[in-house]
């Protein structure tokens, strides 16, 4: 469906950069993701996909101000609705904002390359953030987090750094509009220690976790 | 230089102050992350109203607010968001004449607006007027960032002695640019703000980090003060707020 006059206003600063094409605008409007987790970051993530113009985001994970979420992304865009629930969705894109790196994580990424869905995972910790796009072969979410130093425990205290939202809604938003994967190393971006840079992750020997998302395909 | 403590700097959360110059790609994720940050006081600076085209990025604002003064559509988010610290909002046009004033009524400053001509003018009131503040931008997929205690840590001026010669350079409407990229510089933006605040020693000041969302890399490159800046260097030339040291924008 070719883009209407106001939609053309609304994503004229995006379809104005090269690579940015209309097709690419009609494939983030068609799109869906799946968000799991909740905190201000990833309420932030849903407000860019929202601006972007992703059609659908459905929310997974019990959140008490998901009405209000809900809201504000509606008021920010109406091309784009965000849903309760995920529950028997086929989405294009997973984006996992669970404060989880055990088998809970390592079994949703091993869910979502099976079902060849792109996996995204944030995870917060003591003012810093790591992201990474899971491929095949990659270590599980835990032994990324040994990479950066930190341990579950960590996960408890998060910090108040929100980069992580619009972070992951970037990394979404380009390959969704078919721009490709921006990479599949392991960022850190620690606004605490004011350091932002990649992180080479390997997996720990005799990690049963690794072998389960090394069997998932 | 000689070190020096960024406890200088702090001031305690609940009586802080902090300017948001600018509410729209920079300030949107700025607003929203210091909405939660317990400061005392926000102000919000900007002469524009609300803009369709806008929306794809500010993401403080709202469909139904288009027309509005971005100033009063950034105080009803934060209002909305549960800030409970007090917003002054600054609905004109920062210019020679009033900037002094404005930024010496807050103790860090983050440099969110779009044009040259507002970030240089910005450099030179921050550092006459002694507040420290965060510099970034943004174009397409990639931008900057660096914080600068005045005279203390590199200024703008330190790396860029005056703005690019209009036309040379695009603008955000003639480029375009990348929502969430935007984003991922405004919030670090805040996060940097409130470091200056809690007088902590690990800001991106002497370092400007650049951050490309294409290849979603960042990169840190060290720099340092330039004794002849013209702004903070050893026998400055800008003491004062002077309209002939800020060229007009092409297209303002
Ligand atoms: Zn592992
Ligand atoms: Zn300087």
């Amino acid at each position: 469906m070719p883009l209407r006059d106001d939609q053309i206003r609304r994503y004229a600063r995006q379809l104005v950069m090269r690579d940015f094409t209309g097709a690419a605008q009609e494939c983030l409007l068609k799109s869906r993701v799946l968000v799991y987790g909740e905190g201000p970051p990833m309420d932030l993530c849903v407000l860019y996909l929202a601006a972007a113009g992703v059609g659908d985001i459905h929310l997974s994970g019990v959140r008490p101000s998901v009405l209000d979420l809900i809201w504000r992304a509606a008021a920010l865009n109406p091309d784009c609705r965000v849903h309760e629930g995920g529950r028997g969705l086929r989405p294009d894109y997973v984006i996992d904002f669970a404060q989880d790196a055990g088998p809970g994580a390592a079994r949703r990424a091993a869910g979502a390359l099976r079902a060849g869905l792109p996996y995204l995972k944030v995870l917060r910790a003591a003012g810093a953030a790591i992201m990474k796009r899971w491929r095949e072969g990659d270590p599980c979410p835990g032994c990324v987090l040994n990479a950066a130093g930190l341990k579950q425990t960590d996960l408890l205290n998060p910090g108040e750094t929100s980069v992580s939202g619009p972070a992951a809604a970037a990394f979404a938003t380009l390959e969704l509009a078919g721009l490709g994967v921006p990479t599949h190393n392991a960022l850190l971006m620690d606004a605490d220690k004011g350091a932002y840079r990649e992180l080479a992750a390997t997996p720990l020997p005799e990690c049963i976790m690794c072998a389960e998302l090394a069997d998932g395909r | 230089m000689a070190a020096f403590d960024p406890k200088e700097f702090a001031v305690p959360r609940e009586r802080a102050r902090v300017l948001v110059a600018g509410a729209g790609g920079l300030g949107s994720p700025a607003l929203a992350a210091l909405a939660s940050s317990g400061v005392g006081v926000i102000g919000v600076a900007d002469s524009d109203v609300v803009d369709l085209s806008n929306l794809h990025r500010q993401v403080i604002h709202v469909t139904a607010g288009v027309g509005l003064p971005k100033t009063a559509s950034a105080e009803e988010f934060l209002k909305r968001s549960g800030f409970g610290g007090a917003v002054l909002t600054f609905q004109t046009r920062l210019d020679t004449g009033n900037i002094m004033e404005v930024v010496s009524e807050f103790d860090v400053v983050v440099d969110a607006c779009d044009t040259f001509r507002s970030k240089f003018m910005l450099n030179d009131a921050c550092v006459l007027a002694g507040r420290p503040f965060v510099h970034a931008g943004v174009l397409q997929f990639e931008g900057q960032i660096m914080t600068i205690y005045p005279e203390r840590t590199a200024c703008l001026r330190c790396l860029f002695e005056s703005p690019p010669p209009p036309g040379s350079v695009p603008t955000c409407q003639e480029a375009g640019v990348l929502g969430a990229a935007a984003g991922v510089l405004g919030a670090i933006q805040a996060a940097e703000a409130l470091k200056v605040l809690d007088g902590k020693k690990t800001t991106l000041s002497d370092r400007v980090v650049a951050f490309d969302a294409r290849h979603m890399s960042f990169r840190t490159v060290p720099v340092s003060r330039d004794p002849g800046c013209p702004v903070c260097g050893t026998k400055p030339r800008i003491d004062s707020m002077e309209d002939a040291n800020y060229p007009p924008e092409a297209c303002d």
